[in-house]
Formats: C-alpha cells, structure tokens, sequence
C-alpha cells in the first residue's frame, strides 16, 4: 500500500481525501441524485448509496 | 454465551441473508447474538479528515450503545464489513487524540464520556479467536463435497493496517474457516481486489469491469462458488453479472453468496434461515442434494 512503502511516511490516503474534500466543499455534487434510475434506487443496498453521497457529494 | 451485535443498516433489508444465516449459525455454537438497543448508521464511510469530527459522531455513538449495554464484556461483533471497517477506525482514532476525544465527548453533552475501550470484532474474527475453528469443525452435518470456494475479501477487512483482520496482502482467514468445514477452497489472486464499491450508484461500467475480470479469475481456477462478507461487494459481484452478461458475451455467471450460508448449509440449517432467495444468482452448488 502507498502510505505503508513510502519512504518520506507521507499518508497519500489523507492527503487525497482531504483535497476531495477541498474539491465538495466547493459545493459540487458528482453524484446527480436525480438521475439514479428508480429501478436501481430499488435494487442498490443502503451502504452504497450513502457511501456515494458520503465520497461524492457536497 | 451472549456477546452484542451490531447490524447496520444493509443486513435488515437486502441482505437479510447474511444476519439470518449468522444469527442461525452463531446458535449452532452455543452463541446468542444480542442486537444492540438503539443502534444508529454507523457512518459507512470513515472519514480521514483529521478535522471532521462531525462524520465520527455516529460511530462512537453506537460504541456508547455498547458500554451502555455491556455489563462489563465491552466486545461487539459485526458482520458487515463496511460496518466493522468504520466503527473499528472511528474506536481507534477515539482512543489515540485526547484533543478530539474531549471535544466529541463535551458535544456529545447528553451521553455518558467514552474513551475508546469497546473491543469492536468482526464475525470472522470472533469465530477465529473467540469460539475456535476446531470447535466450529465439529458441528459439521453436511459434507458439501461438490463445492469449490473462491473466498473474497476486497478492502475493508484488511486495510488499512489497524482495522485489518488478516494479512492484507494474502489473507486467509476465510479459507481456513472452510478448510476446518471441509470444503475445498480455491486461491485466487483478485480474492483482496476492489470490487468497485459505491462506484456502483453513478459508475456502473467501472464494477462491470471489475466484476467481470474477479468472476472469470475465480472461475479460471475451478471455483464454482464466491464466498464473501461484505454486503456491497456481494451486491456488485452478484447482482452486477447481469450487466456484465449484456457486455460480454462469453461470460458464465458464478454465484456470490456470503459466509455464514455456507457455514449455515453445513450445519444443516433450515433453507429459511439461509434465505438464498435473496441472492441473484442461484446458488446452484449448494442447493443439491435435496435442499
């Protein structure tokens, strides 16, 4: 994994996540909720919805 | 023995399969999985942002459930392994920043103060070190003989390193389980690879890539099972080879059904509790032998 073999120690997980979050607290939503398909809203599991929202959404 | 049990949100609805196969299961062992009292989400995701406090909330919310409830075992078990990954993260996090554990605890004004020493398991776990596979071996009915196992982990019970139940580079935890059931396991390489997770809701051609090339990898090596413990990866590599049977038409389906089934199939458990009609491909292999 990249943090673990990276020789300066540099957390490159953090570092991503903090600028996506940089990047939604823009306000930016990748995720458009209103065009998941009714049929998928039915058959997706909880988890990945709110996951989506959670990573992909402002 | 009695230990609580967190479920989250997937296993009281889509993956009704999986809790009513462990919970069945677990009794077989002499285990009562007590469902936590007022559980909330666990937050799905844990967040890396040293600074976001807000998305750890949930989490430790439901670890206070826990010490609340605990009369002094302060372990709870999941099965989900999205579940297990946050609340064993957001635990781990508590415990290390006093700065942030004071600040959470002063918003969380209304709850009594935690510090991070509930012992979060997931189930594999639990049946490794707790209950012991030898023990599990010897409640075995069935021999299922004609099944092949391809175990699938994917990420999040192994990385990253703290929350990891296993080696993360060749885990196999769960092919020891099977081994001590006497099932035949297939090593395949894809068994910790990205099955494309919540890509699924807005990226659906991404899991179909993914899913096909785990799928083909595991049956290539004479799988005629996958075996998992996460309900998104088995969503994906479910119900997704239907996508993948209209790209590629040379595709053979696979199913993908999770652990506690067939731990549930060898101990003989009623098909009611093991719930296969929930799973999008039938689980051929283990409904033979007049199931």
């Amino acid at each position: 994994m990249c943090t673990v073999q990276c020789p300066r120690g540099i957390d490159l997980s953090k570092i991503m996540e903090a600028l996506r979050q940089v990047d939604l607290r823009g306000n930016i939503d990748y995720t458009k909720i209103k065009e998941i398909k009714e049929e998928e809203i039915f058959i997706l599991p909880q988890i990945a919805l709110v996951a989506n929202f959670r990573k992909q959404t402002a | 023995m009695r230990i609580l049990y967190y479920p989250g949100c997937t296993l009281k609805t889509s993956a009704r399969n999986f809790e009513d196969s462990a919970i069945a299961s677990l009794k077989v062992l002499g285990v009562d999985l007590v469902e936590l009292e007022r559980w909330n989400c666990c937050g799905t995701v844990y967040s890396l942002t040293s600074d976001d406090l807000m998305h750890k909330v949930a989490p430790i919310r439901n670890l206070i459930r826990v010490k609340e409830q605990s009369n002094g075992d302060d372990r709870v078990v999941t099965l989900c392994s999205m579940c297990y990954n946050t609340l064993k993260q957001a635990n781990d996090f508590f415990k290390g920043d006093k700065e942030s554990r004071d600040k959470m605890n002063d918003f969380m004004d209304r709850e009594i103060d935690y510090n991070g020493d509930v012992k979060v398991l997931h189930l594999l776990t639990f049946l490794k070190e707790v209950i012991g596979f030898d023990n599990v071996a010897k409640k075995v009915k069935n021999k299922l003989s004609n099944l092949k196992v391809a175990s699938y982990y994917g990420c999040l019970l192994l990385r990253p390193q703290n929350a990891a139940i296993d080696n993360p580079e060749n885990p196999t935890i769960l092919e020891d389980l099977f081994t001590s059931l006497g099932i035949e396991v297939v090593n395949f390489p894809y068994k910790n690879e990205c099955c494309g997770s919540y890509n699924t809701v807005n990226a659906v051609d991404l899991v179909v890539e993914r899913t096909y090339r785990i799928i083909n990898s595991a049956r290539s090596l004479g799988a005629n099972i996958i075996a998992t413990s996460c309900p998104l990866c088995q969503f994906n590599l479910d119900r997704r080879q239907k996508d993948v049977r209209d790209k590629y038409y040379d595709f053979e389906e696979l199913p993908v059904v999770y652990f506690t089934q067939i731990m549930g199939r060898v101990f003989d458990i009623a098909k009611e509790s093991l719930r296969f009609d929930l799973n999008y491909i039938k689980p051929v292999p283990l409904l033979q032998e007049n199931f």
